[in-house]
Order: structure tokens, then C-alpha cells, then sequence
């Protein structure tokens, strides 16, 4: 099991961080938790490629979490040219709309979809990529989850819980994947400290949270409840006896030097397990930081 | 004053961190603070050139704290064309034998100047670049300093005091820089001693090695030569700095999850701000501050 993240970043645009994105390797399975804008190309500089990713789940439909959906899909398809299944895509609804939007046969891709289906030329690139004509059009399995719903993985256990955010006008969820080799959970996007998310993160190895801001700097008390903010995260980490927390989704405002330092103090004050102040690219050791010899 | 880190690492090869090496800008001076191998391509990445440097302080004459010596010496002059004063060069002895054995006659680069200096070719090269008269080699103005000596540069001075590191072999110094606008303190490479202690007294920033995690060095002698991270914590409380910038990081402790728990430890000894540096970070000289939410 491995886990790393691709973007750690907010909608700011970021060189030093991508919007969210985490990657998941359990077994042949490659999984991807979101993939926002910047995501993709961070993938690739993990050295995977779009063919070789499994699954993907969408925590919810802000773009800053799903924008890349459309350069992996295409990709994938593309460089695929059928010799792999289909995409398997998890998320809230309305992710069969909007993938239908985007893919199906009227779709905003119709255009490129048809083209590279119908030209001589692209069918030709199709076949030295090892397809067989007809060129099949994209047709991603999609799963529309339900805020109690668990999917089953050849190796892995995936459950859902409802996160702390911009509902009702996006649905919005955290996950929890639980295999033989440790447990890993992610908040999307969420905030406050939020019964349900405590209750799927109980006693987990991993904690991926959204850290959006420094608490106390909320414009208003709706702000705190939607958004994550370090005292409160500290507090879901602590209740959940979470063994590792991995705190994301920084805004330039708490990613300075000396204030991520005062962060860290301040969480390590209210929760006891190792934290980690993430990071594009960085791999997460699921069972927690390894002590290394001085040589 | 801005005080920007360009080498947080060690002898290790990373290209993550570089060697040793920070970059203080007051007023019109350029300051640098060893330049250890990769440094100098730091210094280009914060947009400052060679030729902008006008003093070069050095903590001791391991390769990983000085090894773009030359890259900054033979840099600064080529290009500054006889247009700029020599540069102001201060460390241990023996920093002159040194700069003697690399620039001047009989030295490692002594073939180079003499070709950049009598062939036609370079000779019209420097005039391009503004240069007149005769080209002349590098001549840089070395001051060989002792434990308490003070640098004056005017608006700014910088103190010398002797630290603990792999003495007799080599004389080591940390430096603490005054200026109107704030005091930094720089360790070189040292492990706990009551002399760095004494220079940090009261500083804004204080930038020490942090090598390894307490209680894992090699030996007494190790932990005499480099410091740990809780006896950086302690130093820092003793002395009352207001901030510490950890510096000299080592792969064992810059992994996710370990520096955070080097982060702890140190904050349940020491009060002020802590900053785990990173290379080409701009330290805020006068504390963090949290900027507002947008």
C-alpha cells in the first residue's frame, strides 16, 4: 500500500501545490482521491501513467477536486486504445450528469471523441497502439454513491461518510479504505468537528484532513464549519485516535515560514499522533514515520 | 534587510539542499554567508549575481561550506570586468593559503586567469564588458579573522566568536550580524558551546545546524562537533533568541512525519518561533506573521 499526494493546494493558483489529489496503490489497483487542477501532472512526475490508474473517487464536484477528471479520462482512452478497461468513477451525484456532459455522444469532448473514432488517421495510431477496430467510445463505469455506502475492492474495503461543507448545493464526502495493510482515510473537503467524520476516522492509520486556513481568521462561523482550520482539525484527529494526520489543502495564508511551525505547535498541543505537514509529491508512511540511523 | 537561505543541507549530495550557504542584502552590500557547493546556484535562483556580492563570510574551510568559493570568485570578476571593487573575503585561517592555492600564481586556477588575461580573445571579451586598461587577475581582499574580532561595514558589523567543531583540524566560527533593522546569528557548523550561546544572546534570528536527533550520535565526540535537536532547543531558550531557523538538515530527520516530530520536541523546550528551513526561503527577519485570510 502507498500512498501519495499530488496536490495539496486550494483553487489559488500554485506551482508549489497543485489542487487535491492523493494516489492510492493497493495491490494492481491504482486509485485516485480526487483530481483537481495541476493533479494530473503531478501524477506523472510520480511516474504513473493515466492507463495505469484503476479507479477514481470524487469527494465532491468543486473543480478545484475534479477539473483533471478530463485530462485522465481522455488520456487514458487515448493512449488505452481499448487494451484496458474502462474507468471505474466513484462519487456523488451528480457525477453520472456530468460525465455524461462532458463525454457522451452530445458532450463538450463529442467533437474530439468523434474525430479520433471516425478519422483514418487517428484509427491508424489506434492500431500501432495495439486496438482493434471499430475504436470504441469512452464509456467510464460510473458509480453514484450514497453518503453510507461502502464499495468492495478485490483486496480493499472503501466507506463513505458525509463531509462538513458546501451542502446543499454540492453533496460532499469523506472516504475510508481499509485493507490488510493499514488504513487510510480522507476528509475532502470539510470542516469543524464533525461527528461523522470522527466516527469513520476512528483509529485509523492516516488522516489526510483539509487545513485550509488558521483558525480564529474565519470571516464568519459558517466559514469554520465548511472550511478546515488547524485547532478544529486537531480536535477530529485527536477524538478519532487517528495514528497519523496529514494536514492538506493550504491556502499561501497558514504556508509561510514560521506560521506552519506555530500550526504544527499548536495541533501538537491537542492531539498526540504524528503529524504531517503535506506536501506535493510526498510519499505518506501509512504506518507511520520511520526513524532513520545517523550516518 | 532580507535574509534569504540558498544551502540547507549537508555534504550529502541532494538536490533538494544544497551545501551551506545564506544571503543577507542590506542597504547596497551583499552579504554571503558560506558557500558550500550548490549555493551559488541558489544565489542565481534568488535573482542576485555574482558581481552583486560584495562580502564573502566563511564559517570553516570544509568543502561543504565553501566549495562555490571559486564559482563566486572566478564568476564576479570575469564578469565584472575590472568595474567593481574586489571582493571583501573573511574566514579562519587558513583562508588565505587557501584563496593563494586556488587564484594566485602556481594555483588551481592560475591557468585559467592568465589565459582570460593575455589571450586576444578574452581581452576583447572584456572590453565588451566595459573594462579598460590593462586586465588584471582577481586580487580579493582577505582578512583572516580571530575569535572576537568585529567586521565593520558601516551601517552593519559583524561579530566572530570560535564554536565547537572539529577543532584542531580545522577553525570553526559563528557570526552574528547587527544591523539597524534586526541581528541574525549564524552557527556554522557547531555543536552545543557557551560561546554561541553568549553571540545569540537576545538575536531576531538565529540560523544553527540541526544534524541529527538527539540521543542517536555516533559518539561524544559527534555530539561535542554537530548539534542535535534538542540541544538546539535548549541553546535558543537559554539565549532567548526569538527565532530558530534549523538549517544543516540531514535525511534522517527531513522525512515526513520525523520533522514534525523534531518540530515538537523542540517547542516543548523552547518558546520562541521555530522554522524548518528549507532552500531559497525568505526568513521573516522580525518574526512570522500570519497573513489575513483571502
Amino acid at each position: 500500500m502507498k500512498l501519495t499526494l499530488l496536490g495539496t493546494g486550494t483553487p489559488t493558483p500554485s506551482l508549489k501545490r497543485a489542487s487535491s489529489g492523493y494516489m492510492l496503490e493497493v495491490g494492481v489497483d491504482v486509485m485516485l482521491w480526487d483530481h483537481g487542477p495541476g493533479a494530473y501532472h503531478r501524477m506523472m512526475e510520480a511516474g504513473k501513467r493515466a492507463v495505469d490508474v484503476s479507479h477514481v473517487f470524487f469527494s465532491h464536484l468543486h473543480y478545484d477536486h475534479c477539473s483533471d477528471y478530463v485530462r485522465l479520462l481522455l488520456t487514458r482512452w487515448d493512449q488505452g486504445a481499448d487494451r484496458i478497461p474502462e474507468l471505474k468513477v466513484y462519487g456523488p451525484p451528480p457525477i453520472r450528469r456530468m460525465t455524461e456532459q462532458l463525454f457522451g455522444e452530445d458532450g463538450a469532448f463529442a467533437p474530439d471523441l468523434t474525430a479520433r473514432i471516425k478519422h483514418q488517421g487517428s484509427i491508424d495510431i489506434f492500431v500501432t497502439r495495439g486496438g482493434v477496430p471499430p475504436r470504441k467510445w469512452p464509456k467510464p463505469e460510473i458509480t453514484e454513491l450514497k453518503p453510507t455506502d461502502k464499495v468492495q475492492g478485490k483486496n480493499w474495503t472503501l466507506t463513505v461518510a458525509p463531509a462538513s461543507h458546501v451542502q446543499p448545493w454540492l453533496e460532499c464526502y469523506a472516504y475510508r479504505l481499509d485493507c490488510d495493510e493499514g488504513s487510510v482515510c480522507y476528509s475532502g473537503d470539510s470542516g469543524g468537528v464533525a461527528p461523522a467524520l470522527i466516527e469513520l476516522a476512528k483509529g485509523c492509520d492516516v488522516l489526510i484532513h483539509m487545513n485550509h486556513y488558521f483558525s480564529g481568521t474565519e470571516p464568519t462561523d459558517i466559514y469554520r464549519v465548511v472550511c478546515g482550520n488547524h485547532e478544529d482539525v486537531a480536535q477530529v484527529a485527536q477524538q478519532a485516535g487517528v495514528k497519523t494526520l496529514v494536514l492538506t489543502h493550504f491556502l499561501e495564508q497558514i504556508d509561510q515560514p514560521g506560521v506552519r511551525e506555530h500550526i504544527l505547535r499548536e495541533i501538537g498541543k491537542v492531539y498526540s499522533g504524528n503529524i504531517v505537514w503535506g506536501e506535493d509529491l510526498m510519499q505518506v508512511p501509512v504506518k507511520g514515520p520511520k526513524m532513520f540511523r545517523m550516518e | 534587510m532580507r535574509l534569504r537561505l540558498l544551502g540547507t543541507g549537508t555534504p550529502t549530495p541532494s538536490l533538494k539542499r544544497m551545501c551551506s550557504g545564506y544571503v543577507v542584502e542590506i542597504g547596497d552590500d551583499v552579504l554571503v554567508f558560506d558557500h558550500g557547493f550548490g549555493a551559488h546556484h541558489r544565489l542565481l535562483e534568488c535573482g542576485i549575481r555574482p558581481t552583486q556580492v560584495t562580502h564573502f563570510f566563511c564559517s570553516h574551510l570544509h568543502y561543504d561550506h565553501m566549495g562555490d568559493y571559486p564559482r563566486l570568485l572566478l564568476t564576479r570578476w570575469d564578469q565584472g570586468a575590472g568595474k567593481i571593487p574586489e571582493l571583501k573575503v573573511y574566514g579562519p585561517p587558513p583562508i588565505r593559503e587557501v584563496t593563494k592555492a586556488l587564484f594566485e600564481k602556481g594555483g588551481a586556477f592560475w591557468p585559467d586567469l592568465v589565459a582570460r588575461t593575455e589571450n586576444l580573445c578574452s581581452v576583447q571579451i572584456y572590453r565588451a564588458r566595459g573594462g579598460t586598461g590593462e586586465r588584471k587577475k582577481p586580487v580579493p581582499e582577505v582578512t583572516e579573522l580571530h575569535p572576537n574580532d568585529v567586521v565593520n561595514g558601516g551601517h552593519w558589523k559583524v561579530t566572530t566568536v570560535g564554536v565547537a567543531h572539529f577543532g584542531p583540524q580545522l577553525i570553526s566560527y559563528g557570526f552574528r550580524l547587527d544591523t539597524p533593522e534586526g541581528s541574525f546569528v549564524y552557527s556554522g557548523d557547531s555543536g552545543p558551546c557557551a560561546s554561541m550561546e553568549r553571540l545569540a544572546k537576545d538575536c531576531d534570528v538565529l540560523v544553527h545546524m540541526c544534524h541529527y536527533l538527539s540521543g542517536t550520535e555516533l559518539g561524544p565526540e559527534f555530539a561535542e562537533s554537530c548539534m542535535g535537536h534538542r540541544e538546539l532547543a535548549a541553546l535558543g531558550a537559554k539565549a532567548g533568541v526569538k527565532t530558530i531557523v534549523i538549517t544543516h538538515v540531514t535525511e534522517q530527520i527531513d522525512q515526513p512525519g520525523v520533522r514534525e516530530r523534531v518540530l515538537r520536541e523542540m517547542g516543548e523546550l523552547y518558546q520562541g518561533n521555530l522554522i524548518f528551513g528549507e532552500d531559497l526561503m525568505e526568513i521573516p527577519v522580525r518574526g512570522p506573521v500570519a497573513a489575513k485570510l483571502d
